[in-house]
This record gives C-alpha cells, sequence and structure tokens, in this order.
C-alpha cells in the first residue's frame, strides 16, 4: 500500500482534499499509477508556463487538458455506477446524478475538442490514479451506504473544480482559462449542492473560505501526458 | 482592456452586488439571514482582491450603471423568493462576467483572482437555488457550462458587459 492510500484511509473523506493535496506535495511516487501509464507525476504549484518535472511528462496547455479529460471520463463513470447500483434511492440525489453526469459528458467532450485542437489525442478512460486513490475503496466497500456515495461524489466535485482552477493558472492562453473555468465553475456548483441535498451540509461548511482553493489537489501520478 | 481596467471593473461589480444583499437583506428570513450575510462578505472580500490588483485603476465605488439597473430589478423583489431568485440570477451573471473576463485578461495575477472568484459566485448560485427549492436541471440555467458571454443585463444568461456598465 502506498504512502497516499495510507494518508487517505487515515484521514477519510472528510479530509480528502487535504490528503490528495498532500499526497500531490510527497515524494512518495508510484509510476505505476498514473493515467496513461507513462509515469508521470503531478506538480506541487501552478505554473504559467509550460514546466518540466522530474519525470518524462511536462505540464502545458494539452497535459492539463488531457488530466481534465481523464477526470470527466472518471466522474461519468462514479455517476452511472452510483445511479445503478442500487445503493442510491433518494429520487432527489438521483436526478442530480443523472443531471450530472450529463454535465461531465458535455464537459469531456468540449475539453476532447481542446485536446484536438492542439494535436492530441482524446482521452476517454477514467483516470487510474485519482480512481485507485478515492474511487475504489468506496466503491467496493461491501457495506457502503448512500451517505457514502454523496460523500464520495461531493469530494470528486471538490477535486475537480479545484483541478481546474489551478489549470487557470497555468494554462498559457486566455481562451482556455475561460473554458476551463465555465467547467470548473459548474463542477463547484455540483459540489455545493451536493454538499446541501446529500449531505446536509451547512452554507458555511461549503465555503471555508471566500476564495476558491488553487493548489493542485491530485495524487501523485494523475497527470496524464500530452 | 488592460488588465487594470478589467480588475477595477471587476471590483465595481463587486461592489454593487454587496450592495444588492444588503437590499434584499430584510426580506430575508432569519435561517437565510446569515447566508446572505456570508456571501454579502465573500463579494466584499472579492472586491478587495480585485482592487489590489487593478491598483490606481480602481474606484472603490459600486458600478453606477449595474446599481441602477439592479434598483430597477429590486423594484418588484417584495418577498423571500423573489430575493433569493435576484441573487441566484445576480450571481449567475457575474460568474457569466468573470467566464468572459477570462478571455481578454493577459496577465496571470489577474486570471488567478478571477478563477478563485467564480467558482465561489458559481456554488453561491447553487445554494439560492437549492433554497428556492429548484429542480436539478433548473439549477443549472445555461446548461453543462458557465455562460462566457456578455451583455446589457437584462438577459439572465449574459453576464454585464464592461462597456454597457463602465466603472465608475
Amino acid at each position: 500500500m502506498g504512502t497516499d492510500r495510507r494518508q487517505f484511509l487515515r484521514l477519510g473523506g472528510a479530509s480528502l482534499v487535504s490528503a490528495l493535496v498532500f499526497g500531490a506535495c510527497s515524494d512518495d511516487t508510484d509510476p505505476s499509477a498514473d493515467g496513461d501509464g507513462s509515469g508521470a507525476e503531478s506538480a506541487t504549484s501552478p505554473a504559467p508556463t509550460t514546466t518540466a518535472l522530474a519525470g518524462p511528462v511536462i505540464i502545458d496547455d494539452l497535459s492539463l487538458a488531457r488530466t481534465a479529460a481523464s477526470l470527466e471520463a472518471l466522474a461519468i463513470a462514479v455517476y452511472g455506477t452510483a445511479a445503478s447500483s442500487g445503493v442510491v434511492t433518494d429520487k432527489g440525489i438521483l436526478e442530480l446524478a443523472s443531471v450530472f453526469g450529463e454535465h461531465h459528458q458535455e464537459h469531456l467532450d468540449a475539453i476532447n475538442d481542446v485536446v484536438v485542437d492542439w494535436g492530441g489525442n482524446t482521452v476517454t478512460t477514467p483516470n487510474a490514479a485519482l480512481q485507485r486513490l478515492l474511487i475504489d475503496p468506496v466503491l467496493t466497500n461491501p457495506n457502503i451506504a448512500q451517505p457514502d456515495v454523496a460523500r464520495l461524489v461531493y469530494d470528486l466535485e471538490r477535486i475537480m473544480a479545484q483541478t481546474y482552477t489551478f489549470a487557470a493558472g497555468a494554462f498559457s492562453l486566455p481562451a482556455l482559462r475561460s473554458t476551463g473555468m465555465t467547467v470548473g465553475g459548474t463542477e463547484a456548483r455540483h459540489a455545493a449542492v451536493i454538499g446541501l441535498v446529500g449531505l446536509k451540509l451547512s452554507p458555511a461548511d461549503l465555503f471555508p473560505a471566500s476564495f476558491a482553493e488553487a493548489n493542485n489537489p491530485l495524487p501523485s501520478g494523475a497527470l496524464v501526458a500530452g | 482592456m488592460a488588465d487594470a481596467d478589467v480588475a477595477a471593473f471587476a471590483e465595481s461589480i463587486e461592489l454593487a452586488a454587496v450592495s444588492a444583499y444588503g437590499s434584499i437583506a430584510p426580506l430575508l428570513p432569519s435561517d437565510l439571514k446569515p447566508v446572505g450575510d456570508l456571501f454579502a462578505k465573500h463579494h466584499q472580500d472579492h472586491a478587495n482582491a480585485f482592487r489590489a490588483v487593478a491598483g490606481e485603476a480602481a474606484r472603490g465605488v459600486p458600478n453606477n450603471a449595474l446599481a441602477a439597473a439592479l434598483a430597477a430589478r429590486l423594484r418588484g423583489v417584495t418577498d423571500r423568493d423573489a430575493a433569493l431568485d435576484f441573487a441566484f440570477g445576480l450571481e449567475n451573471q457575474i460568474a457569466a462576467t468573470y467566464a468572459w473576463a477570462l478571455t481578454v485578461v493577459q496577465g496571470i495575477d489577474l486570471a488567478r483572482v478571477m478563477a478563485t472568484v467564480l467558482p465561489i459566485q458559481s456554488a453561491h448560485a447553487g445554494v439560492l437555488g437549492v433554497s428556492l427549492g429548484k429542480a436539478a436541471r433548473d439549477l443549472f440555467p445555461t446548461g453543462a457550462l458557465i455562460a462566457s458571454a456578455v451583455g446589457g443585463g437584462s438577459d439572465s444568461g449574459e453576464g454585464f458587459d464592461p462597456l454597457r456598465f463602465p466603472v465608475g
């Protein structure tokens, strides 16, 4: 079991985003856990222009877009599983899952358009690193209950929103920053709605600060090569 | 527009939002009053952040044209639901304004501030929409993406055009 996984299990879902930020900042790299098998490693801070990492992957517009696409593909899969699992029985939450799943499909299409524009190959495979660290431990739990699923998608949406905010500080072109935030803003609303409806959080809980987090929230190995 | 001018415009929009939340505060019930106060504080903090980027271009006052447009809207706002719906529309339009602004901002400093503000405004809209009991799809009036067009303010699916809402 890698350090990232141990941190996740010890801290639990409530501290998930913090745990993943820690994971992104740690030097415990598992080359097998990257999204595309390239041994990619995530960065620890935003970069206004192309930034070379220790590994073979460069954080640039294309790798950020392909990583975002892999997160969208993961969200589509998670919402699909959540809706069909029988674990979620609340009709209101099922309706949210249906609509949010559709949104993520549109996001995937929009982001893949960017990928193609930049000469890259489209991504339709869920992000393997995040699936291993965040999704699988919850969805393979035989005692999983509806609140666990709500917490899972809440955490996933928060991570995705934060990823787009991080990317907006790293994309090289204004148009990419805007496109990313038209998606990231929607993920932030997803999270707020799930927090209120699925987890019964208070508005104060949803806004620990006046500004969204902008650090890279992804675990080691989540960056997908361009 | 130079980045400093965009930041000054954003500051003026945020200050107009602070003022608008003050106007609807008396219509909010006790359970939602703290929410309105929290969102107003966020907008004030956002104004302060934009002012820091705008430097000497900042005016430190609400956008006059927007304040006038919002005052006209507020004349028809007389109860809880109307107040929440007003705020829901305003938050959506401010988020759209920033999605558009990010297409013209050149410097990374302002882009980063805007990228940390936009998700908060969008989440505000989510909270307000849930408080209104909106259906899942209606919580996202522009669909899967935040709008990134601006106009004269009458279309709730568009943000505020700085040419129609000049700073001052």
